[in-house]
């Protein structure tokens, strides 16, 4: 019985973290912004030499700037140049993410100021010397200060904070939250430079699509900038575009694995709990022969003799389930709160073990059962 | 109202065990009338043994007819004779064989289980019989807190309370002391008093005293078939 109690608990607590992993993998998604869509530089096969995404400049501002103004799918553009800086403020230094982009941005990925503003378009025509840092900048950087109105140097430029971004966390393994934004265009003036062959190129472009429009703005943009680039066929893009719907999917084929995974290792340890309630049941048929002869003098027919059995099996195993259970989710609740991962036992998973132990309770209880109901009541009776 | 329930016509019964087969009863016939009272005597390797497991419906015979309460029992199939058993005998063991987990009314109360009697009925029934055997309060008992004579006692009333034609004894005092076992064999003559038919099956020459008939039985054949000549304390 233990065999299924531990059976049981590990399918709950199994489940309970791939549920928990799926639901995280998708709040993730849905963290990244609403109906976006990523441009990148690269594709996988550049002159046939392969290389990585945005392993080379061929976006530029301008690109961003005519995917906006040329596609109907798409609602809004934020191109941003990301580069890694060592930034200072007083004695205390961090080497952190400076994004340089566009207004837009905060919209688009749904990420927003939790003190102060974001700059704002009229920033970026002035290429003001303003920026917005993330949480854990202004952590390092001020501690219990007030990081507002206070200037900090950013490779040796000063610029001045006029907002801190709200709490975002990890996403798509990046810390949203140590990161500091400037308008794109201060960006192209102090930190990054022009580059002479593209201008002024980016890093990524983030789109916003029209909502149910996926698939539309992606070919819009992929006809766009292919005409922009100048690629003829049979050449490949030198750009990649990935959808949320790409991504999403991609999460959740990991997380399906993942749960695949832990499924198939509690359906291992049920299997081995389901053997033991049948070597229990045959050593409980062997010992108790005796009773089965005098209940088969007395007239018990063989299915009467099976059922009996067959019950005490699925009454022992359903109680070792509801044991199972309840160390299932005490489990799961005790990796939540102390390991601090996400996991959630559903109703369905609790039914579903319930009707596991029931059935792994008549599957291996129908053996010894058999077994009783077959003896010989002469042979069963003389047994002692 | 006095025919036949058992007629057993030439009852062959052959163990194939090991090398040699064992031929434990060598055309035995057997005609027994309702309500008599019977005593199978034999020393052990006589196949009284087999005989008794052929009248219980616990064996079915090699060759030869068996006739119980005018069906023929050995074109039957197991689950058929546990119903035979179950409506038509009622047994009664040297051990006992009580349930040992059970309470005595429990014990009483299983043959009704089997019978697909309702719980209620059940309930009832076991109680009545429990009460005339006099073990009205040892009811909530377990076996091992009653005495051997109170044990044997929730025995036949198990054997009784489904109203069998045939009560069917094995050694029934063979684990008594001798005071006790007076008050079994009275309690059997009282059963045959009420019509039931009692046949059992001993080695002991006093035990077998109290029955009307004594059949002797020897290398699986029987070898005498006598009244004792006891009469019906209230013959009709």
């Amino acid at each position: 019985m233990l065999g299924i109690v531990i059976g049981i608990a590990s399918v709950i607590t199994l489940l309970g973290i791939g549920q928990g992993a799926k639901v995280e993998a998708e709040k993730q998604v849905q963290a990244l912004g609403v109906n976006l869509i990523y441009v990148r530089p690269g594709a996988a096969n550049l002159s046939s030499v392969s290389q990585g995404q945005g392993s080379s400049a061929t976006l530029t501002y301008d690109d961003a700037q005519a995917i906006k103004d040329n596609c109907p799918a798409v609602e809004d553009v934020a191109a941003q140049y990301n580069s890694g800086f060592q930034v200072q403020y007083g004695e205390q230094n961090t080497s952190t993410s400076v994004v340089a982009t566009e207004p837009s941005y905060t919209e688009i990925r749904n990420f927003y100021p939790a003190k102060g503003r974001f700059f704002s378009l009229n920033d970026m025509k002035e290429s003001t010397r303003v920026c917005v840092i993330g949480e854990t900048v202004a952590t390092n950087l001020f501690g219990e200060e007030n990081p507002l109105r206070k200037q900090i140097l950013i490779r040796g430029e000063l610029f001045e904070i006029i907002g801190v971004m709200e709490h975002k966390g990890v996403t798509q393994m990046m810390d949203m939250d140590d990161q500091i934004f400037i308008p794109l265009t201060t960006g192209y003036a102090t930190l990054v430079g022009l580059n002479t062959v593209t201008g002024r190129s980016v890093k990524s472009i983030l789109v916003r699509g029209v909502e149910g429009e996926d698939m539309q703005a992606q070919f819009q943009i992929t006809n766009l900038l292919r005409l922009r680039h100048n690629i003829q066929s049979p050449d490949s893009d030198d750009f990649t575009i990935r959808t949320q719907s790409d991504i999403m999917q991609t999460a959740q084929s990991i997380t399906g694995v993942f749960s695949l995974l832990l499924g198939a290792t509690a359906g291992i340890s049920l299997l081995v709990g389901g053997i033991g309630i049948m070597n229990i049941m045959l050593v409980s048929v062997s010992e108790r022969t005796k009773e089965i002869g005098i209940r088969k003098a007395i007239g018990a027919k063989y299915s009467q003799i099976l059922s009996q059995f067959v019950i005490e099996a699925v009454l022992m195993s359903v109680t070792g389930g509801i044991l199972g259970i309840a160390l299932g989710v005490a489990g799961a609740t005790a990796l939540s709160q102390l390991a601090q991962w996400t996991t959630i036992v559903t109703p369905f998973s609790i039914a579903l073990s319930f009707c596991v132990s029931l059935v792994i309770g008549l599957f291996f209880g129908i053996y010894p059962a058999r077994q009783a109901a077959k003896l010989d009541p002469i042979v069963a009776l003389r047994s002692e | 109202m006095a025919g036949n329930v058992i007629e057993l016509q030439n009852i062959y019964r052959t163990y194939n065990l090991a090398a040699e087969p064992v031929h434990a009863l060598q055309g035995v016939s057997l005609t027994i009338k309702q309500g008599e009272y019977v005593a199978i005597m034999g020393t052990s390797g006589s196949g009284k043994s087999t005989l008794m497991n052929i009248i219980g419906c616990l064996d079915k015979p090699t060759s030869g007819h068996y006739i119980l309460d005018n069906q023929d029992i050995v074109e039957r199939n197991d689950d058929e004779l546990a119903d035979i058993r179950n409506r038509t005998i009622g047994f009664v063991f040297q051990q006992f064989n009580l349930l040992h987990s059970m309470s005595a009314i429990n014990n009483v109360m299983l043959p009704l289980v089997y019978a697909s009697m309702p719980p209620a009925q059940r309930k009832t029934r076991a109680e009545l019989v429990l009460n005339e055997l006099g073990l009205a309060s040892r009811m909530g008992h377990k076996p091992n807190q009653l005495s051997g004579g109170q044990q044997q006692r929730v025995a036949i009333a198990r054997a009784i309370v489904n109203n069998p034609r045939i009560l069917l004894a094995d050694e029934p005092t063979g684990a008594l002391d001798s005071h006790t076992a007076k008050e079994i064999m009275q309690l059997f003559g009282r059963l045959v008093d009420d019509g039931m038919t009692v046949i059992i099956v001993t080695h002991d020459p006093e035990t077998a005293a109290n029955a009307r008939r004594i059949v002797r039985v020897k290398d699986g054949k029987i070898q005498e078939d006598s009244a004792t000549g006891i009469s019906h304390e209230t013959a009709h």
